[in-house]
């Protein structure tokens, strides 16, 4: 049983750790856009950084995080200042929000790795949030001048106490008739928590009506049967006494007055009792119970309203606390989506410290008929707005293992490929069949592919996780060098596969760095060359071609290709007096160990830079490429494939075997002449193909494939581009056209094979091979004259053995 | 139920101890799946046996031994069939629709075994293993965990571990690194 135990609560913390994270990720975001425009700061922005905080602080509890509740609570107390508008928001109180926001990321992570993080690490940032805080509230204290100056001691109030003048000339004994209509029970409210929180103004004296209590057959349980008369000896106005029945005003009939001498001692007199006696029942709490039943000790008056027989009743009056407390424990969890039911109470609270200046006197004046209807306004009013600001953040979503979607997708891959092999299979069958099933075979590849689209939305997200990390990136580094940068993004709600929207960040993140590090010149600069101090950079997606093109355009002094080509030549990358096309001097950048950083900052790296970009973008089947005008700026451009589960490819064919050509690699294909083929004298054959000589590589030789045309005039070259910038040429027998096939791993089951990437399933169910173009490029490096007709891997090895042993 | 289960355990772990009693006394069982290759017959343990299908045309993988018939396409999942007439040095096997590829796990991988007939499903007690003798075929030794009489016949226990250990992979590896 314990095991089951801790596996639900590691699984509970599995889903809180990955709530923290969408949470802070949103609350960040809102940051963002506060800091933006700190003075027109959206209260629904502040309710739902609130929200997250407050979430990510239960559940920490439930966890007993205590290093993370307790920063979360200095964090949220200040926010909570915020939305109530007594600390202000301005952009230096958003920035140590961000920082805490980080600070709370942290010790998140530390949380999950189960470590405790050194206190360093957060105490700055919590001392000036609890400083802030402070500040706010004092300001608080001022404002609300007649609030809480006096907290005296109520433990066991004399009634002669409350009801003779304590010589303070302050205080007033108030009378409060209060009669809850029957149903105040059904909207949550409790009446001893009233009464708890009467007794926190001042002392208090009750007595309790019950004489319209009904016979036990008649008895309604979620009704509420008494009335009260309260004593009241306190130095507070009238007004903090109606607050305490805000929640209750349309439910019950409310009168406050002050009271006038005899009143009570009236009162207990035409109880039949007498006021020392009246007042000798003392309950716990200091409440004291002016009883003019029999005398019940408090425990059996405390536990029942209901007097300890109607058990229902006492149930129901139990019920609107537990259910309260549920909430909490809710809350406490974060696991549930209740924000709305969350906001309720810090929303009344607000709400009653606001509506305070209304007057008791028109209340019970509301028409009895009104009373059953406002009720729930009155309760619903307050919840409305957080309510719609919670609505915002509040996404229809579920969530999915990806195991379990990635399943989903392969099957449906399967079934498209099943669905193929049909419509092959079926259009060897007589005429009359065939003409029956065409209908229905055109339905199915229409019901499938669509099946695969929506398989594949799913997996499918807005760049925007990845954009909205992008602004805080400017503006830090902006800071840092002293340049003023503004950044404006486009497209962040183009969707693409969540595995490339993860990956997009490294590659982003460093082009934007380089952007301004390199590109964008100082205030002083751009003044001097006539632009406007502030520089712009636009960071934008769109999906254009079945892929995702992301562009990231700065308004800089362009690439300095005098410069960059310097680099290159004393780097040794480029031969000196190499003439290059401006394009390809561009292109010098994205070569492995480049930098033209005159000082290596701390900003930009130490020359792993944009060739570590394009690798991982080329990793991720994509392309990256440069433009740049000089004194204008610079424009990279990344074309990424929309997911990587599928790949466009072109199915080329060598004798018997089909091979998949990913098109991004593919450059063009041409059926040579033979005058453009020369043979190298140190074997190996190139195409001269526009002025340039391309290396020609025989897929059938490199793969030992029998009966392929072995004549480039006859056969094709596809050529493609390398990894490095170079080109290859493919020498195939043919192209059988291009194709969206599905990627499967070759290497689950087998080991890698080289100038093999992955495999695929075509429409005809047989697997064919993904070419890795570089790989087959590295295979045949530095090779010899091609060899022919290699039989088996014994053959290959003992003719490599004979060439290089 | 205990029994089952240490009768499953056994052959799981393709432990071909020759205890044929447990504490109790009781017999252990070991199952085996038994396909012919020409007039030879062997058994591969039944639990490690997936599926088994007719032969279906493969994608041959470039620069990979000979016995490496290439890949297969099992609902989605890329199979590797390896000839096993061939991984035995009996030569190519020159397929028909009558072959049949028997797919088993060895360790988290799924491998296709190419072999000409699947005969029949054989429970022997553990004692009934024989150790197999050294330097007995052109068969590496260590692919055989031991041998069975049944009925006259000699069936030739298959260690699928050892033999799709990652040695053979390598070669075809090998071979690639040799291309470079």
């Amino acid at each position: 049983m314990s095991d089951l135990g801790d596996f639900n609560l590691d699984q509970f913390k599995a889903t809180y750790f990955e709530e923290c994270n969408e949470l802070l990720a949103d609350a960040e975001t809102r940051l963002m856009s506060l800091q933006q425009s700190p003075e027109s700061a959206e209260p629904e922005d502040l309710h739902a950084i609130f929200r997250a905080v407050h979430s990510v602080k239960g559940g920490g509890g439930a966890f007993n995080f205590d290093q993370l509740v307790h920063f979360a609570h200095i964090y949220e107390a200040l926010l909570d200042s915020m939305r109530e508008g007594k600390a202000a928001v301005t952009e230096e109180v958003v920035d140590l929000l961000l920082s805490a926001n980080d600070v709370l990321n942290n010790l998140i992570q530390a949380a999950q790795d189960g470590e405790d993080l050194p206190e360093e690490a957060w105490a700055d940032v919590a001392v000036e949030l609890e400083a802030l805080q402070s500040g706010a509230a004092v300001e608080d204290d001022e404002e609300n001048d007649e609030n809480d100056d006096e907290i005296v001691d109520l433990t066991g109030d004399d009634p002669a106490d409350v009801l003779t003048d304590g010589g303070n000339g302050t205080e007033k004994i108030w009378k409060i008739e209060f009669s809850p209509e029957p149903h105040l029970l059904q909207y949550a409210n409790e009446p001893l928590l009233l009464i708890r929180e009467l007794k926190t103004l001042g002392s208090l004296n009750t007595f309790i009506f019950t004489d319209k209590l009904p016979m036990f057959g008649d008895l309604k349980h979620d009704d509420i049967y008494f009335s009260w008369i309260f004593f009241l000896r306190t130095d507070k106005g009238q007004q903090a006494i109606e607050e305490v029945f805000e929640f209750v005003e349309f439910d019950c009939t409310l009168t406050v007055t002050e009271a006038h001498e005899g009143d009570f001692e009236r009162l207990v007199e035409a109880l039949g009792g007498t006021a020392s006696n009246a007042g000798s029942i003392e309950a716990d709490e200091g409440v004291s119970w002016g009883l003019f039943v029999d005398e019940k000790s408090k425990d059996e008056i405390e536990s029942a309203q209901g007097w300890g027989l109607f058990d229902d009743d006492e149930d129901t009056s139990d019920d609107p606390v537990k259910s309260k407390d549920d909430i909490e424990t809710e809350q406490g969890w974060g696991l549930f989506d209740d924000e709305v039911e969350k906001e309720v109470s810090p929303a009344e609270d607000t709400t009653s410290n606001k509506s305070s200046t209304k007057t008791v006197e028109t209340k019970p004046t509301v028409p009895a008929k009104a009373k059953l209807t406002t009720p729930t306004e009155a309760k619903k009013a307050p919840a409305a707005k957080p309510a719609s600001g919670g609505g915002a953040a509040k996404i229809s979503s579920i969530r999915v293992d990806l195991d379990r979607v990635d399943r989903l997708v392969n099957m449906v891959g399967e079934l498209v490929i099943t669905q193929a092999m049909l419509q092959q299979q079926s259009s060897g069958m007589p005429i009359e069949y065939a003409q029956m099933m065409k209908q229905g075979f055109d339905d199915l590849a229409m019901h499938t592919r669509e099946l695969q689209d929506s398989v594949m939305a799913i997996r499918m997200q807005p760049v925007k996780s990845v954009f909205a990390r992008m602004p805080r990136l400017v503006r830090e580094l902006s800071g840092k060098l002293g340049k003023k940068v503004d950044l404006v993004t486009s497209g962040e709600n183009t969707e693409v596969d969540k595995t490339v929207v993860e990956l997009l960040a490294d590659p982003l993140t460093h082009m934007i760095r380089n952007s301004l590090d390199h590109g964008i010149e100082t205030e002083d600069e751009r003044l001097e060359v006539g632009k406007t101090p502030r520089a712009t950079v636009h960071l934008s997606a769109e999906h254009r071609g079945g892929r995702i093109q992301i562009d990231i355009a700065d308004d800089g002094r362009g690439i300095n290709r005098e410069r960059v080509l310097g680099k290159a030549i004393e780097k040794g990358l480029v031969p000196e007096n190499h003439q290059l096309s401006p394009e390809e001097v561009d292109e010098l950048i994205f070569m492995p160990g480049f930098s033209t950083a005159e000082e290596v900052t701390d900003v930009s790296g130490r020359g792993v830079g944009m060739d570590v970009v394009r690798r991982n973008i080329s990793n991720l089947g994509g392309r990256i490429s440069v433009s740049s005008v000089p004194g204008k700026g610079t424009k990279f451009n990344m074309s990424l494939p929309l997911t990587l589960a599928v790949l466009d490819g072109m199915v080329t064919a060598v004798a018997d075997e089909k091979y998949v050509i990913p098109l991004t690699a593919i450059v063009e294909s041409i059926r040579p002449e033979k005058e453009d083929i020369h043979r190298l004298a140190t074997g190996g054959e190139v195409v001269f193909v526009r002025g340039e000589y391309i290396r020609l590589i025989y897929l059938h030789d490199v793969f030992g494939i029998k009966g392929a045309s072995e004549d480039p005039s006859k056969a094709l070259v596809v050529l493609v581009e390398l990894d490095g910038g170079g080109h290859a040429g493919i020498v195939v027998d043919d192209l059988l056209g291009q194709q969206q096939v599905v990627i499967k791993s070759l290497e689950d089951n087998y080991d890698p094979v080289p100038g093999v990437s992955a495999a695929t399933i075509l429409g005809n169910g047989l697997v064919a091979l993904i070419l890795d173009v570089d790989g087959l490029t590295e295979m045949t490096h530095g090779r010899g004259a091609s060899r022919r007709n290699v039989q088996s891997e014994k053959d290959l090895l003992v003719q490599s053995e004979q060439k290089y042993g | 139920m205990a029994d089952t289960n240490q009768n499953s355990l056994a052959v799981a772990n393709g432990a071909l101890d020759v205890q044929g009693e447990d504490s109790a006394g009781n017999v252990e069982y070991l199952q085996f799946v038994t396909f012919t290759i020409g007039s030879e017959e062997y058994g591969v343990d039944i639990m490690s046996v997936r599926e088994i299908k007719g032969w279906s045309e493969t994608t041959m993988l470039p620069n990979t031994p000979e016995y490496m018939r290439g890949v297969l396409n099992l609902r989605g999942l890329i199979v590797p069939i390896f000839d096993l007439r061939c991984r035995f040095g009996g030569g190519f096997t020159e397929v028909t629709n009558l072959h049949v590829v028997i797919i088993i796990t060895v360790g988290e991988r799924f491998v296709g075994i190419l072999v000409d007939a699947v005969s029949d499903i054989l429970t022997i007690e553990a004692d009934e293993v024989r150790g197999v003798p050294k330097m007995e075929r052109r068969v590496d030794n260590e692919f055989l965990s031991g041998l069975v009489t049944v009925e006259e016949r000699m069936v030739a226990l298959l260690d699928a571990a050892k033999l799709f250990n990652s040695k053979d992979i390598d070669q075809g590896q090998e071979a690639g690194k040799a291309l470079q």
